[in-house]
């Protein structure tokens, strides 16, 4: 199923929240958001001041939950598609202790900021919350 | 229908032929068919061939992480159901495996599976980060 941001912005699903707020309630465990953008030629991904700066203000915001970044990989092509094909800068892997770590992110002092620097930045953005008890490893050789 | 992208192959190629080859990153965002995903006859099977054509080649299979929702979108976004994770030792490790009786199994298989995917090429440099929590 394809769903369009008619605006462009930064969409919150507040269904997805309010399952959020279930798992929190009930059964919380970590989570682990699965960050796919494009970014925009302001951003001068990777070098580009927008984009540090940004990393920076982000890196606080998910610091007020004892988040983590668990890798940002950079997309040099896309090998392969079906259907419509999207184009990415960067991957980026976002754990949370806790869906209700990831929820009080609301009461984080830099989160408007990093909203704010977000609309010049993203041109495209999905946010895929995965379960964070399945977190990716190292290959053992 | 699983569509290949030739400018990208043929990027890799010259990678793979540059003497200055390396490790590469495939990620597959994957969303199936209503009724495959998790326990479909079709996807088990493709689910087996993909990890015996792993094993023939010098691929390894980094993670896999179902999609339990979408928190946030910005355009026009495709939901997914799983997140693959593939890693190899070089481009020209990738591109030998294209040469396998496998391959064209694997890929008959997921034309009958999915719904919609992307498969991005990545510079797996930062995978040493990757940590167990």
């Amino acid at each position: 199923m394809s769903i369009l941001s008619t605006d462009m912005n930064d969409v919150i699903n507040m269904a997805d929240r309010a399952i959020m707020e279930e798992i929190a309630k009930t059964d919380d465990h970590p989570v682990l958001m699965i960050n796919q953008n494009l970014y925009t030629e302001k951003a001068d991904f990777p070098n580009g001041e927008l984009y540090k700066k940004w990393r920076a203000t982000n890196q606080k915001m998910i610091k007020f939950v004892n988040a983590k970044i668990l890798w940002s990989i950079p997309v040099k092509g896309q090998i392969m598609h079906n259907g419509n094909g999207q184009p990415l800068s960067e991957i980026l892997a976002y754990w949370y202790p806790s869906h209700q770590a990831f929820l009080d992110m609301k009461d984080a002092p830099d989160l408007e900021e990093n909203f704010t620097i977000r609309k010049e930045l993203i041109k495209y953005a999905i946010i895929h919350r995965c379960d964070g008890r399945n977190s990716p490893t190292l290959p053992k050789s | 229908m699983d569509k290949r992208n030739d400018a990208d192959l043929e990027k890799m190629k010259q990678i793979a032929a540059s003497g200055n080859d390396e490790p590469l990153l495939m990620l597959n965002l994957n969303r199936y068919i209503v009724g495959e995903y998790p326990n479909g006859e079709n996807y088990t099977k493709w689910r087996k061939v993909n990890k015996q054509m792993l094993d023939t080649s010098e691929g390894k299979l980094l993670f896999v992480l179902p999609v339990r929702g979408q928190r946030l979108l910005n355009g026009i976004s495709e939901q997914l159901d799983e997140i693959i994770g593939f890693w190899y030792p070089s481009h020209q490790s990738f591109l030998n495996m294209t040469s396998l009786d496998l391959f064209k199994r694997n890929g008959e298989l997921r034309n009958q599976i999915i719904d919609w995917a992307a498969v991005y090429r990545c510079d797996p440099s930062d995978l040493a980060k990757l940590t167990q929590y």
